[in-house]
């Protein structure tokens, strides 16, 4: 378990994760506490990466499960473009990363802050785990598929890139 | 002031061949239906297929490699030519207050915030006709 799971941080990230996903695959994502990651093994999953640059540094790592990776693209897709390729799979997972980083950062930047976000890029398991300050948020679907966000940044993690957003955030829980 | 009838042709710029697709659903939902859709990976296959088609609208990711969104929405609007006159949306998921402000000195006609949907479009729309900035 991770003793950074009440931090407002904690908070806007699970939030862009399940409001992307729904709002683009239209799959309602459903909030485990972390140990259950002990159920899955990560390592035969798709893993992209993304890099902040500014105004702190750290990576978000996207692990997605098969089976709702494929889920997630052929709702994208739609059934005119047929069974999606894995590459088209892998296209999907990374925009979706894209896209909730974005959602991310500007939940927890003042509205003038600028930032700065690198390009997704799939990426072995390993990458990132070595930092020691790792949030992660774990999901599971209707259909039994996983997906874990692990956010990587001590200034991110300790909400260094504005203490106020963060501390609000940690303050109302009921989203 | 170009109306949606007036648009016969749109290239999409973004390296990710979902959002391609789905900026181009979106778009048919929002009414641009039967439009010829140019698509193009980064900055930089955008100009030059700009060079060699007529385009109508301009839709801009930001973050791409080679070129990326701001450098070819500067270079469209600084070229002397028609193409500077045609409006250019860009479609971004790293969309903040300063940053949109930045954009449209830049020149961009609206700037729509990822995930779209026909919805922002109608918006953006809405927004580019009563401004005068490319839309009506």
């Amino acid at each position: 378990m991770n003793s950074l799971d009440d931090k407002g941080v904690s908070i806007a990230l699970g939030k862009a994760i399940t409001e992307t996903v729904e709002n683009m695959a239209f799959v309602q994502l459903l909030e485990q506490d972390s140990h259950v990651l002990a159920q899955y093994s990560l390592n035969n999953n798709r893993q992209v990466m993304l890099s902040i640059f500014e105004p702190v540094k750290g990576k978000l790592i996207l692990i997605v499960s098969r089976n709702l990776m494929h889920e997630l693209a052929s709702n994208i897709y739609g059934p005119e473009m047929g069974d999606p390729s894995l590459e088209a799979q892998d296209d999907t997972i990374a925009e979706l990363l894209n896209i909730i980083a974005g959602r991310f950062m500007k939940e927890i930047t003042p509205p003038n802050q600028a930032y700065e976000l690198g390009l997704p890029v799939i990426v072995g398991y390993s990458a990132g785990m070595e930092d020691d300050q790792i949030v992660n948020c774990v999901f599971e679907s209707e259909k039994g598929g996983c997906l874990v966000l692990f956010l990587a940044g001590r200034d991110l993690i300790e909400g260094a890139v504005d203490p106020n957003v963060i501390d609000e955030l940690a303050s109302r829980r009921d989203w | 002031m170009m109306s949606k009838e007036d648009v016969k042709a749109i290239l999409i710029a973004d390296d990710s061949a979902t959002a391609r697709i789905i900026i181009k659903q979106c778009f048919e939902i929002a009414g641009f239906t039967g439009r010829e859709f140019f698509t193009a990976r980064n900055g930089q296959e955008a100009w030059e297929l700009l060079q060699k088609e007529k385009v109508d609208l301009v839709l801009t990711d930001l973050n791409m490699p080679l070129m990326d969104g701001r450098a070819l929405l500067t270079r469209i609007k600084s070229c002397g030519t028609i193409l500077a006159s045609r409006p250019v949306i860009v479609i971004t998921s790293t969309s903040n207050q300063a940053k949109d402000a930045e954009l449209m000195r830049l020149g961009a006609s609206a700037v729509i915030t990822k995930p779209i949907s026909p919805a922002s479009i109608y918006k953006a729309w809405d927004v580019m006709s009563r401004s005068g900035n490319g839309g009506e």
